[in-house]
């Protein structure tokens, strides 16, 4: 079998956690029961900003089936939490931020009880001025929200000369977006079980980065990291969420004190509440092009709300910087982004890292500019866009894996195919587009994926990796790519995914980077293991390893086939020579950090690209919207799983369909005034257009047979789609989200 | 709290007797006292469909309903819903469609549509859509989950009728 052919990856086999996720076997952390656990129950702030004067935990104490409460004093180890910056607590110490600030904590025999017991809890506050807008924030005298003040990053970008663009530009327009707070709404709301014995710390709790929760986790109780072992369970969705101070924390925290099993469950309502959410960002946004479309010069002052803890604040800000000019080879660029915290819930990662929103502004613009130049859309965005070396906003020269062009042709095609239904008196059809690239990965600094290959004594194969399946298909991507090495069949591998006592630290799944990073390293594991694998077995033969070739669990010689050893003999082999029957793989993607001052850089080693288009159908009588198809086309490098490919596209057309239109997280005075379904819309099985998911094929050569990353990418153009949809169908455009029939209705009755 | 109260009810083809507290919510009453786990709660206030089991041939919330009510009923919870080492056609369907992905919406989801075949064998896309508005799931965009319905209607017609054209190509 030739090298050049691939036999299990770019097929869309069944997912590896298909079946158990089918008849209800998936073991997720709700679901785990231990005889004797106690279940927990956290006290959060009901004030947005207030200082805390005492806590009294007396009459929760007595309480029936109480076993104890907890505060900051009862935090063994460090009390301060965060990756970036370290400002948030476990359990708040004397200030409390926002609506929804862990406070105390009780363990009780029964939920019912631990809850009654919260509420008992008298927590003597001092209110201080709440902030509740970016604006707010940044004024003169505000109140400050940490000790270093309201502004947690700032990070400007400079490339070529924007006031010459400006001068030399034919027509510049000016426009001001802004964008909603948005929850993650994964239908599993956090959960996680602690349980401590003989020494050691166990939590079972879904985690987008097991190891680093075991580091943070461990560093809070006070334990050495050796100590904690965390297990991830299955994960019921998190789309950036789902690490750090989540209820496997808590209840390690109580295991540890009470020496009980120890478990937490956020309602629905509390994790609406307590979680991070998409940054609400207010972009202000030039651009300036020539009369024929070229775009020469892009100014972008970003402002966004991080609310109450910088959380992956940092990371939002600089994936936003690096994407806010868009898929377009522009040659005069500055932006400023400034992240402000708030007494507002707080700001985290969320699926596209800040990008969804400076999308819908490049985007708006690019439509702009079209119709005041009389354009098509896709010719100006063609004009413009990215090609195979181009040279991006941060100033990095693209490689090969770059098939934006095609993206764009292929939705045309495919828009042109299905045509417009002409419009009525009452309501109006039109097509929008929306393009985007996105970098996988972490934005300009190393981030590297561990993975391990282990075969036993009967030939049977493990995969070791630190990151778990957040419902995605992570776990079936690397095990194609192992498969695809091993030439063996899916079913031959298991995997072991995010447990920290047998895993290597894989890194977070996050940046879409799982697959790229995660994926080669992956394949560099297996590369290793058939190496060894056939070394022994060339030696069995008495042959030159490069003659032998691995085949459904047999070395062979192609030119004499019967002179073959199973993997089993190999093995064998290996433990007589006292070789190990293991191999590792750790890729980290060359990258070159942003300039602090100017935003240049390389910060990721290869992007993906995409174009989605958006036929809607308006209502002007009553501004409501109906998306009526999407037709996305995305180059995603080589898809390793294109089922598993197109099932993220889908998926990401539905949260930028809810992004778009219907999802807001209602403020009032940094109170959600909607944490439960019936009140936050999220998208139904009837909302959802007739989806096209098509892939433009780019393979990326640093990647696992061409792979780069799909997860983000498929959210991004949908919004800018549906938006500039809306404005060819009515004229109006919509400059803040989501447009809701009450907003879209103001813009067409003003 | 209010004495325990003995009830009995078909689950999954096999008749149990448990005692509960009268607050209780079924949906407490199968994961908690029969450890039937597979059934997810994800607002525990009826709007999201993750508790969806089959009561007496419908679909119920079982975050809604009282345990006691369940006395006497017969109940279908996604443990029930194939036979071990068999999958019924509509979870054989969402394996092969692709359909699941984080997989907590999906046994409700199942459930949802298995009410949805056993009353309309040829459901149109609309239809589909309909059964399932109640069940929310954030990972799928739904595409997936209403081919896998409509495939596994297909297949579901073909047993029951083997002389029907063949079925459809993946």
């Amino acid at each position: 079998m030739s090298k050049e052919s691939c036999d299990v990856v770019g097929r869309s086999v069944f997912r590896v956690d298909g079946l158990d996720k089918l008849t209800g076997k998936a073991c997720y952390a709700g679901d785990i029961a231990f005889p004797r656990m106690l279940h927990l129950k956290l006290l959060r702030s009901d004030r947005p900003h207030a200082k805390i004067l005492g806590i009294q935990t007396g009459e929760a104490e007595t309480h029936p089936g109480v076993v104890a409460v907890f505060t900051c004093r009862d935090i063994p180890g460090t009390n301060q939490i965060g990756r970036d910056k370290p400002d948030q607590t476990v359990l708040c110490v004397d200030k409390v931020r926002f609506i929804g600030d862990p406070v105390a904590m009780v363990a009780a025999e029964t939920p019912e009880a631990a809850e009654e017991a919260a509420a008992l809890i008298r927590v003597e506050y001092e209110d201080l001025p709440g902030i509740f807008s970016p604006e707010e924030a940044l004024m003169p005298g505000a109140a400050k929200i940490h000790p270093h003040g309201n502004i947690l990053m700032e990070q400007t970008l400079l490339r070529g000369d924007p006031d010459q663009g400006l001068k030399d530009a034919e027509v510049v327009i000016t426009n001001t977006y802004r964008t909603q707070m948005v929850e993650h709404a994964y239908l599993e709301p956090e959960a996680g079980v602690a349980s401590f014995a003989e020494g050691k710390m166990t939590v079972w709790m879904p985690s987008k980065y097991s190891h680093y929760d075991q580091r943070e986790l461990a560093d809070a109780i006070g334990l050495p990291r050796e100590k904690v072992r965390v297990v991830n369970t299955t994960i019921g969705g998190c789309f950036g969420d789902k690490t750090s101070l989540s209820p496997g924390y808590y209840a390690a925290l109580a295991a540890l004190k009470t020496r009980r099993p120890a478990k937490m469950v956020y309602s629905r309502e509390e994790s609406f509440i307590a979680t991070r959410k998409r940054h609400p960002f207010i972009i202000q946004y030039t651009t300036g092009a020539t009369r024929d479309g070229r775009i020469l010069v892009a100014k972008v002052e970003i402002v966004a709300d991080t609310g109450a803890y910088c959380a992956s604040g940092p990371t939002v800000l600089v994936k936003s910087l690096i994407h806010a000019a868009g898929p377009y080879e522009i040659s005069n660029v500055s932006m400023k982004v400034t992240f402000v915290y708030t007494n507002n819930p707080v700001g985290g990662s969320m699926r596209g890292l800040g990008v969804p929103q400076v999308a819908f502004a490049h985007e708006s613009q690019i439509d702009i500019l079209a119709e005041k130049l009389g354009m098509d859309p896709f010719d100006i965005r063609l004009k413009n866009g990215f090609r195979p070396g181009s040279v991006t906003a941060t100033g990095q020269q693209l490689g090969d894996s770059v098939n934006l062009v095609e993206t764009m042709t292929t939705v045309r095609a495919e828009m042109a195919r299905i045509g417009t239904p002409p419009s009525t008196a009452s309501k109006k059809y039109g097509w929008g587009v929306g393009a985007m690239f996105y970098g996988i990965g972490a934005g300009g600094r190393s981030n590297p994926g561990g993975a391990r290959l282990e075969v036993d004594d009967a030939g049977a194969f493990t995969l070791f990796v630190g990151i778990g399946d957040v419902g995605q298909g992570s776990s079936t991507a690397l095990v194609q790519i192992a498969a695809e090495v091993l030439n063996c069949r899916v079913e031959e591998i298991r995997v072991v995914a995010g447990d920290t006592d047998c895993c290597p630290d894989s890194g977070v799944t996050a940046a879409s980077r799982v697959t790229y990073i995660v994926g080669r390293s992956v394949q560099i594991a297996a590369q290793r293991l058939k190496g060894q694998l056939q070394e022994a077995a060339a030696s069995i033969i008495g042959l030159a390893p490069g003659n032998l070739q691995l085949d459904n669990g047999f070395f062979l010689c192609p030119e004499d086939p019967l002179r073959r050893v199973s993997v089993p003999q190999a093995v064998a082999k290996l433990k007589e020579k006292e070789i190990p029957l293991s191999a590792e793989g750790v890729f980290d993607p060359e990258f070159i950090a942003l300039d602090p001052k100017t935003g240049q850089g390389e910060p990721m080693a290869t992007y993906a690209f995409a174009t989605q288009a958006a036929l809607v159908a308006v209502d002007v009588e009553s501004g409501e919207v109906e998306v009526l198809s999407i037709v996305a086309c995305h180059d995603v490098g080589k898809a390793i799983n294109p089922d598993c490919v197109t099932g993220q596209i889908e998926g990401g057309v539905s949260m930028g369909l809810g992004f778009s239109l219907t999802e807001e997280i209602l403020l009032e005075e940094g109170r959600i005034r909607n944490p439960r379904f019936s009140q936050y819309f999220m998208p139904t099985a009837l909302d959802m257009p007739e989806t096209v998911s098509l892939i433009a094929d780019a393979p990326e050569a640093t990647g696992p047979f061409g792979a780069k990353g799909v997860g983000e990418p498929a959210l991004l153009p949908t919004t800018p789609a549906i938006i500039n949809a809306i404005h060819a169908a009515t004229g109006i455009r919509v400059k803040e989200l989501p447009a809701t029939p009450e907003r879209l209705w103001r813009l067409l009755h003003s | 709290m209010a004495d325990k109260q003995k009830i009995r009810f078909k689950v999954n083809g096999a008749w149990r007797e448990v005692e509960t507290r009268p607050d209780r919510i079924l949906l407490d009453l199968l994961r908690e006292e029969l450890c039937l786990t597979g059934t997810k709660k994800g607002c525990g206030e009826g709007e999201c469909g993750a508790c969806t089991v089959i009561m007496n041939g419908r679909t119920v919330l079982s975050c809604l309903i009282p345990a006691l009510k369940a006395d006497g009923a017969e109940i279908m919870t996604i443990e029930g819903l194939g036979e071990e080492g068999r999958l019924h056609p509509l979870q054989q369907a969402f394996l092969e469609e692709g359909a699941v992905q984080c997989g907590y919406c999906t046994p409700g989801m199942l459930l949802s549509a298995k009410a949805l075949l056993d009353e309309n064998p040829e459901p149109s896309v609309e239809e589909v859509k309909r059964a399932i508005s109640g069940n929310l799931c954030r990972c799928t965009g739904y595409t997936k989950i209403i081919r896998a319905v409509r495939a596994a209607a297909e297949t579901l017609r073909e047993d029951l009728d083997p002389g029907q054209p063949t079925r459809r190509k993946r």
